[in-house]
């Protein structure tokens, strides 16, 4: 309980600082296509929360729709096992979640869905449908699926 | 690997969902569908390698991978 608590207040931390001064690229690291656990996670990328290093993982994949190229979210959580626990990591929920595997409900901590837009001084945030605008570098557009 | 049925709901519940279970012709159990191609909103696709590869080119290069996963 104490992990999905601190788990949630990541999300929220995260979500906030999204919102507040968006995901710069440099700050995204490349996921391994081909990861040691046998997680394969093409083309994705991933932040550590708490920042720097933090114990949670978010993992991103970047679309593309008609405003330009965007971040969404595909997992959150735990980087490593939790001693005596068979908890799935961010990388195996990550992984189960693109073509060819089935889909799994993440816990019940919703689906952010940050978008990052580079290089654009009129950004917008949009939480759950809402938008307003005014975010000045390259930021992130998040929204919390119910 | 075999894909599960896919179904959109309507009503109580909204959205897409897949169908974990079939219990007799008229029981089923559903699940939401949290896969990536549902997460994708309307007319968004997944980026291709050549547009992330012109978005490092012009804000300078993401962090390489460190072999966690």
């Amino acid at each position: 309980m104490q992990s999905v608590r601190a788990g949630a207040e990541a999300l929220r931390d995260a979500r906030n600082q999204f919102e507040r001064d968006g995901v710069e690229i440099k700050t995204l690291r490349r996921c391994d296509p081909e990861g040691r656990d046998g997680t394969e996670l093409p083309a994705c990328f991933k932040v550590y929360l708490p920042a720097p290093n933090g114990k949670f993982g978010m993992v991103f994949r970047f679309v593309r729709d008609a405003d330009g190229i965007a971040l969404r979210y595909l997992a959150l959580g735990v980087r490593h096992h939790p001693r005596n626990s068979h908890a799935q990591i961010v990388y195996e929920v990550a992984h189960r979640r693109l073509p060819g595997w089935p889909a799994r409900q993440f816990g019940s901590l919703g689906n952010l869905v940050p978008k990052l837009v580079p290089d654009s001084t009129e950004l917008s945030t949009d939480l759950d449908g809402g938008r307003t605008a005014g975010v000045s570098h390259l930021l992130t557009q998040v929204s919390l699926l119910s | 690997m075999e894909q599960p049925p896919h179904i959109k709901v309507s009503g109580a519940l909204e959205g897409e969902f897949i169908i974990t279970e079939e219990r007799s012709a008229n029981e089923f159990v559903i699940t939401r569908d949290t896969s990536w191609e549902a997460m994708l909103g309307k007319g968004e696709r997944a980026a291709t390698a050549e547009e992330v590869a012109a978005l490092e080119a012009e804000h300078g290069p993401f962090q390489p991978a460190d072999g966690e996963g």
